[in-house]
């Protein structure tokens, strides 16, 4: 999410909500091109440097998925649609796909899982304490993706690390976290989601605390317990909430990248090569592949763009609002 | 109020110089190959004359030194070794003052050095691996080390290195750091199982029988290593296989995987075997993690590149020896590709910088930079002089460590020629994108250990991959 | 979407404070707090081990962290050593300034050019505001996969790789940070500017003398997302240095680890990390609140 990481613009775009209430704004007459010439001059720094390193490297990201691109020296062929065409038919493509889904399905169910009950939680009023609960809750929302490998990479480890130490005392053979490759998805996820949690609880926090407390009283009234009060009043009014985080974490999942290049190098042989990693090793490891590497770039970022406009249409119609 | 505006003006300032920037073409790189200039630089009395015939530039020493910038890949003790090298030149002349940048493993410093040139910021003399060697004379952007070494220098190296570095003109680069893969073996494992020393042309049976006894006295792993495609190149060579069609891409380009056929199958089946079974733990893709696993003498035999002789022997907790790699039961043993990497000298476009690297280059491949190597390192000599006629020193040296012998007999007795024809097995498989295929090799690996296919199936899938690859490549230069 | 969305979305005064104290379900305390702390307690502790175990490891001598089979969190001795080693055996004090100068650039650049643009979408109207403002939101949804190739490319062409420069061009605009800025500038009451326009004040000194001191909270909150932002990035630095002396913190770990030849020294690279990870530690700790409230704010529908 753009808070922590302007690398990954994309997921801002959930903080703009459509709103039922019309511009207030005085609306003055059309204004001349002289008049707005001051108004030019205050977003023109920001427009020059988009337009540069934003809206010129699209066309340009599409100019060169249409091309093979020598390794060095930047000679070209044109090969029109067919490094879309060899992607889409081939299974190495489809296993990055199928990565990228993993880490998506893990990492949506858990870290949003997780911090909802998390949340719930932290909501209930403490006389003392509270606060370091929630520094230790929230702390790996400031964690970049590398410290996190390093740390879990650490953790991992067969001989010194601590995860299957501690699996042992309870009498569990650990597994092979970051070898097999079973256990290296569910490892990166595992990263992933904790670096995501501290995110996620704030703002499922900040989303139950903006629900009515006369909603509660009413349920009291009702006679509903503890756990009727969270899945019937609770839950119910925090499907706004959930929907952004559901957008977010999808977008952040699909982007995971410096986890995975610090803990398994997209290994062991391409269990954790997700699409993101995959344009990374296809750019920029050993030979260069660019005009591919483009290609996939462009079917990801339609993937998520398309994931953003779902959210602006299911915004308005799926949740629930007050 | 001032300051900010101040403020605001420059940060325009710098928008509008990026955006101008960004709009200005692509400088293009033209490489001149400054053939037919000869060049001198006087380095602290020994002058080095470079090529000959045509335009002379001669840098005089006193004035200020050519600049000499320096990437290389060797980390932690290696790189220490390397510096005290560099040091040594700069204290010993004046004229040229070389800088020496670690950049990290061989593939960072391959994709640095393509990165650079793309940038122009490439340095002057670079150290890529063997496997890189076709890309980087793709390039274009390199002095052939044929332009400008003596005539005869290139006999001066040992046949394996100079043949592996040279094209159809002679060398194209200096062999520096040459290593093979060997055995090291924990002795007294091989002792408590009542084992001899493994014999030089030992084969996959011999190494399972090995295997069997370690394991039987007790050894829970009978052998580690890394899942990297290096050993698998090395095994295939020693039994005779190709990695690729025409002759290993050494008399044409290479445009198919040979390494898919039967000896190719009988190695990659041994080798994930040896994991499968249980003889060897899953690692994963691992230079590192190995060590550990024998040094704690859960592993009897580790399987690991020369250029780790020192380490080995220095920190293991137990008498270490070393044995040849293995080759395929239907095979005779052929020997070892050199490995390591080579010095690729950068034209600079700028004679005087070339003769300037040259010079460095030079004396790195001299006989003391190579015996202070080899001592500090196992990486071998490259010098057919200090095989033939040993200073003393270092004979004394070997007697004392034998394990640094082992290393240059196994790539000294190799068969390079086959009834007067090169052994092409030998030589290794050349091709552009050599880094991409082995990495191909490597998740081959795991399609067999975790995704249950056959080495056949595994590594035929791989081969139709890089024919692909091998002709998107090829393309580039019809 | 529309443009006409947009203006709609933004007109919406948002809530920019959370009241994250505020206690929303007022529990029945039927068996104490006692349940809740504890459970808590053991969240809290889960998440933060990784954490702590490095913080111990990272004062823990080499012997005692591979030599024995049951790893131990808190060290039988304490040493600095790993802190030395790591300090020295690779630049990591010119990868910390390497990360400043990249952070610094970043996270001003972006909020002082978020302040202007904000501000011109908020107050003026113009020729095209409306179409500029739909190609701003609409970078929003770009991800960063998608330019980072032509990116590189285009730095690299300039001869920018390995400099600082390169390191921060690309960033040194954020469309997120204009569209808060704008959003704040709106909640603040246009009867403001139209006084101080009577009285003669020109917009920039509006802006800054009585825009931006009003806005000192939401500012704060974008500098912080800044600053995090920058100095966590990973797959830009990674590609556009190659040297070792230009690579920033989060790049120079990764290499220390992966460059281990031998036996990896965990103490040293979890001094590394802890070294790395300290400035951010320091904002979380002293920001908290103004963080949490950032966060908070770009969830809530309003």
């Amino acid at each position: 999410m753009t808070p922590k990481h302007s690398e990954e613009s994309s997921v801002t775009t959930t903080s703009i909500k459509p709103q039922e209430t019309p511009d207030t704004a005085p609306k003055a007459r059309k204004p001349t091109w002289r008049h707005s010439g001051k108004a030019f001059l205050f977003v023109l720094p920001t427009f020059l440097v988009l337009g540069v390193f934003v809206y010129f490297p699209i066309i340009e990201s599409f100019r060169l998925s249409l091309n093979r691109v020598a390794p060095f020296g930047g000679k070209e062929i044109f090969v029109g649609l067919n490094n879309y065409t060899r992607l889409l038919s081939s299974p190495q493509f489809w296993g990055t796909v199928k990565v990228s889904i993993f880490f998506m399905v893990g990492t949506v169910v858990f870290a949003i899982g997780f911090a909802v009950a998390i949340a719930i939680l932290l909501s209930i009023p403490l006389k003392r304490f509270s606060w370091y609960y929630r520094t230790a809750i929230f702390i790996p929302v400031v964690i970049s993706s590398a410290i996190a490998g390093v740390l879990f990479r650490l953790l991992y480890n067969p001989v010194v690390g601590f995860f299957n130490y501690w699996l042992s005392l309870i009498g569990i053979d650990g597994p092979n976290w970051l070898t097999s490759s079973t256990w290296s998805l569910v490892a990166v996820t595992i990263t992933v989601v904790w670096r995501q949690l501290g995110f996620n609880v704030i703002i499922a926090l900040a989303g139950i605390q903006q629900i009515d407390a006369q909603l509660y009283e009413a349920a009291k009234v009702d006679g509903a317990g503890a756990m009727r009060r969270i899945w019937h009043v609770t839950l119910p009014m925090l499907t706004p909430t959930l929907f952004f985080l559901l957008v977010v974490n999808v977008i952040t999942s699909l982007q995971a990248f410096g986890e995975i290049n610090i803990l398994t190098d997209g290994g062991p042989g391409k269990a954790t090569t997700n699409i993101v990693y995959q344009v990374f090793v296809d750019g920029f490891v050993g030979t260069h592949f660019v005009g591919r590497a483009s290609a996939q770039a462009f079917l990801l970022a339609l993937l998520i763009i398309g994931i953003s406009i779902a959210q602006f249409k299911g915004f308005s119609k799926k949740v629930h609002y007050q | 109020m001032r300051r900010t505006l101040k403020m605001f003006v420059l940060l325009l300032a710098f928008a509008l110089v990026a955006a101008a920037c960004s709009s200005s073409d692509d400088s293009s790189d033209t490489t001149v190959a400054s053939g037919g200039t000869e060049t001198t630089v006087a380095s602290g009395g020994t002058e080095t004359t470079v090529a000959s015939g045509g335009t002379e530039t001669t840098v005089a020493s006193g004035g200020d030194a050519v600049e000499v910038t320096f990437w290389h890949a060797m980390a932690d003790d290696l790189g220490a070794v390397v510096d005290g090298l560099v040091d040594e030149y700069n204290s010993s002349q004046s004229a040229v003052h070389v800088t020496s940048t670690f950049q990290g493993s061989y593939d960072d410093t391959f994709n640095a050095f393509t990165a650079a040139l793309q940038a122009g910021t490439a340095p002057n003399i670079v150290q890529n691996f063997d496997l890189a060697s076709q890309t980087m004379i793709d390039t274009g952007a390199l002095l052939p080390a044929y332009q400008v070494m003596p005539e005869g220098q290139a006999d001066t190296f040992i046949p394996a290195a100079r043949d592996y570095y040279s094209d159809e003109n002679g060398m194209v680069a200096l062999a520096f750091n040459s290593s093979t893969p060997i055995v090291y073996y924990n002795a007294e494992k091989f002792a408590d199982a009542g084992l001899e020393a493994p014999a030089d042309d030992w084969n996959f049976s011999d190494f399972a029988a090995t295997c069997d006894a370690l394991e039987a006295a007790g050894t829970e792993f009978c052998v580690t290593f890394g899942q990297v495609g290096w050993y698998f190149e090395q095994i295939l060579a020693n039994s005779g296989g190709l990695y690729f069609d025409n002759d290993n891409g050494r008399t044409g380009r290479a445009t198919e995987a040979m390494f898919n056929d039967a000896t190719g199958v009988e190695v990659f089946t041994f080798l994930t075997g040896l994991i499968a079974d249980g003889h060897a733990p899953n690692l994963g893709n691992t230079w590192s993690d190995t060590d550990s696993v024998f040094f704690a003498g859960d592993a009897a035999m580790i399987f690991d590149s020369t250029s780790g002789t020192r380490g080995f022997q220095d920190n293991a907790g137990f008498e270490v020896e070393t044995a040849y790699i293995p080759h395929s039961d239907s095979s005779e043993r052929n020997g070892v590709v050199i490995g390591g990497a080579a010095l690729w000298l950068v034209d600079s476009d700028d004679p005087v910088t070339n003769a300037a690297s040259w010079d460095f280059m030079n004396f790195m491949v001299q006989e003391d930079p190579q015996v202070v190597w080899h001592v500090g390192t196992g990486y071998f000599p490259v010098l057919s002089s200090l095989m033939t006629d040993t200073p003393p020193e270092l004979a004394e040296f070997w007697v004392e460590n034998p394990n640094f012998v082992t290393a240059i007999e196994q790539l000294a007795t190799t068969k390079t020629e086959i009834n007067g024809e090169p052994n092409y097995a030998v030589l290794g498989g050349r091709s552009g994108p050599s880094p991409e295929i082995r990495r191909l090799v490597v998740e081959a690996y795991s399609a067999v250990l975790d995704g249950g296919a056959t080495p056949q199936e595994a590594l035929d899938a791989v081969a139709e991959q890089v024919k692909t690859i091998l002709a998107d490549y090829n393309a580039f230069f019809e | 979407m529309t443009t006409a969305d947009m203006t709609a979305a933004d007109a919406q005064s948002t809530p920019l404070t959370v009241e994250l104290e505020h206690d929303a379900e007022p529990t029945k305390r039927r068996f104490g707090e006692l349940p809740i702390h504890l459970s808590l307690l053991i969240i809290g502790l889960i998440i933060a081990v990784p954490i702590i175990v490095a913080f111990f490891m990272s004062f823990t001598p080499l012997p005692e962290i591979v030599g024995r089979s049951d790893p131990k969190i808190l060290p039988d001795t304490w040493t600095l050593e790993n802190y030395d080693k790591a300090w020295r055996a690779s630049p990591f004090p010119r990868y910390m300034l390497n990360s400043f100068i990249q952070t610094g650039v970043i996270t001003i650049a972006q909020v002082l050019l978020s302040i202007l643009a904000g501000f011109a979408f908020a107050m003026f109207e113009f020729r095209g505001k409306a179409i500029l403002f739909s190609i701003l939101i609409g970078s929003l949804i770009i991800p960063f996969e998608l330019t980072f190739i032509p990116n590189f490319l285009l730095v690299s062409d300039l001869g920018l790789a390995n400099t600082y420069a390169g390191l921060t061009i690309p960033f040194l605009a954020s469309a997120f940070g204009v569209f808060m800025m704008r959003q704040f500038f709106m909640s603040i009451p246009r009867d403001l500017y139209d006084a101080a326009k009577i009285d003669g004040a020109s917009d920039w000194f509006y802006l800054w003398r009585i825009m931006v001191p009003l806005s000192k909270g939401a500012i704060s909150a974008f500098t912080i997302f800044a600053f995090l932002a920058a100095w966590n990035q990973y797959l830009w630095p990674l590609v556009i240095t190659n040297e070792e002396s230009m690579r920033t913190a989060q790049i120079g770990l990764r290499f220390f680890l992966v460059n281990q030849e031998r036996a990896t020294d965990w103490g040293a690279i979890m001094a590394g990390a802890m070294i790395v990870m300290i400035p951010t530690l320091i904002v979380f700790l002293v920001a908290q609140r103004q963080l949490v409230k950032g966060i908070a704010m770009t969830g809530l529908k309003g």
